[in-house]
């Protein structure tokens, strides 16, 4: 099967390599579409440490082409995303229900393993490593069961991958880790596809005040499309003014979505005390954050997510529905479709992705 | 059969190493303002070592292990740490097999991965000026 593979910082190709085969608690998943993520990005450029050789891409949904033993959760023709939540269900974090921080499955993803701490990915006699669990910018992924979420049908593949990892963490961000609710102020810093699922999710809560913060006009632009009801830019607009003006006080919850240098500490400004700041993005793993010490004893609070804190089989399933009854809408996410044989390009560090999600579609499948 | 036949000959040369480096410029340049202090703490054999890149200094012992400053500590055997000062360890990999463990911060820690290509050519040219090519087939 062919395969986008990071081999050196900078370098992906598409190569020919084995179709992996599912061992128990496993499905192999036949890909339909995945998103480009930023963190594929990240891992090309270095910004983020790369188990290599790596199989990218971890935003992936499509077609159950076999299971494993044991496996009775999804069947052969079931329609899939593939969550970047890769949980064991047994662990001290799994029984707390928080299963995106699995103590299993957050160590063996970043160093490109399964969760049995082998790989299935191989080309001869090498074996290659996958990206969070999945690998999907491949023709094929073996994925854990406990991973594969079953859709409707009816839900275009290139909508459903979104929530695999860009457009569930954030909408998650909003909707899981953050108390968003009805009448809230929020201010999201950031308004690529997750910062735009944030604001999605900001909005299904009942978020009446949504401040959308981005230098770029489209994305501001698609901002207000989903759900904004201002956009600012920051290299022109004086953001705290504004969401201050607008607040009266500081806005409720503040969401980062970039994972720059000041971005954090932006969105902590704009928050009022007793105020929820949630990180959910991070362009460089050697970013560190600075704030104030006074804010936090005003009960200001800083944490962050991972893959939105989703539950992936309740949350996965629940945002599809909010998005065919017009509540959620993740195909404006979808700013470009693109062949496998484009990531290397699309990946490579020079170039800049389009806001919102570019998206691979795979030919010959749903 | 461990590499390295007792500590001192551990610090001999992945000691030695980091003294050779962290009062060249490019160093010094490269951790600036970085806070960077890293302890090595490493089995079969035992030894623990301290590299303050601020302070471009290196020590051992019971000084490098109670020493309070270290924003990393990082955990191995000597067998690895060798492999990975060579090049030759996945060191994603190797941390999800909980062959190395780290406590501190994550972001410190990875402020030492652009200097890791520097650091590993430094320690094969050291080992084969100490003529220890017998080392370097270890790895």
């Amino acid at each position: 099967m062919r395969a986008a593979v990071l081999r050196e910082i900078g370098s992906v190709a598409i190569e020919e390599i084995d179709r992996p085969v599912p061992k128990m608690g496993e499905v192999l998943v036949k890909l339909a579409a995945t998103g480009i993520c930023h963190t594929d990005k990240s891992m090309v450029s270095g910004g983020i440490p790369a188990a290599v050789p790596l199989v990218l891409g971890h935003e992936g949904a499509g077609v159950v082409e076999a299971v494993g033993p044991g496996v009775d959760s999804v069947g052969v023709g079931d329609h899939v995303v593939l969550s970047i939540v890769v949980s064991c269900g047994a662990c001290y974090q799994c029984g707390l229900g928080n299963l995106s921080i699995c103590e299993v499955g957050s160590l063996m993803s970043p160093g490109g393993l399964m969760l049995d701490g082998t790989t299935r990915l191989t080309k001869g006699d090498e074996e290659l490593f996958s990206l969070l669990g999945q690998s999907s910018l491949a023709e094929y992924a073996v994925v854990s069961a406990r991973s594969a979420v079953p859709i409707r049908k009816d839900i275009p593949m290139t909508v459903a991958s979104l929530l695999a990892c860009g457009a569930g963490t954030g909408y998650g961000a909003a909707v899981r880790r953050a108390p968003v609710s009805l009448g809230s102020s929020v201010v999201v810093v950031g308004c690529g596809g997750v910062g735009l699922a944030a604001i999605m999710g900001a909005r299904v809560r009942g978020a009446t005040t949504i401040v959308a913060v981005d230098p770029n006009p489209v994305a501001r632009e698609l901002a207000q499309k989903v759900g904004a009801t201002h956009a600012f830019d920051p290299t022109k607009d004086r953001v705290l003014r504004e969401v201050n003006t607008l607040t009266k006080r500081g806005a409720d919850f503040g969401f980062d979505a970039v994972g720059t240098k000041g971005t954090v500490e932006l969105a902590f400004q704009c928050v009022r005390p007793g105020g929820d700041v949630v990180a959910i993005g991070i362009e460089d793993a050697t970013n560190e954050v600075e704030i104030d010490l006074y804010s936090l004893l005003m009960q200001k609070r800083v944490t962050g997510t991972f893959a939105g804190s989703l539950i992936p089989q309740i949350d996965i399933p629940a945002a599809l529905e909010l998005f065919v009854d017009g509540r959620l809408p993740l195909d404006a996410l979808v700013s470009e479709t693109y062949r496998l044989e484009d990531v290397p390009r699309l990946l490579d560090p020079e170039f800049t992705l389009p806001p919102g999600r570019a998206v691979v579609s795979f030919e010959g499948v749903a | 059969m461990p590499v390295f036949t007792d500590t001192a000959e551990a610090n001999a040369y992945i000691g030695k190493m980091f003294e050779s480096v962290v009062g060249q410029p490019e160093f010094v340049k490269a951790t600036e303002g970085s806070g960077l202090v890293v302890r090595l703490n490493y089995t079969g054999p035992d030894t623990v070592l301290l590299i303050d890149f601020p302070g471009q200094s290196v020590s051992y012992g019971e000084e490098a292990a109670s020493a309070t400053n270290a924003t990393v500590d990082l955990y191995m055997t000597c067998d690895d740490a060798h492999s990975f000062w060579l090049g030759k360890l996945n060191f994603p990999v190797a941390m999800a097999r909980k062959k190395v463990k780290m406590e501190g911060s994550t972001a410190k820690a990875l402020k030492l991965l652009p200097l890791t290509k520097p650091l590993f050519a430094a320690y094969e040219k050291l080992l084969l000026d100490n003529g220890r090519t017998d080392l370097i087939e270890k790895g």
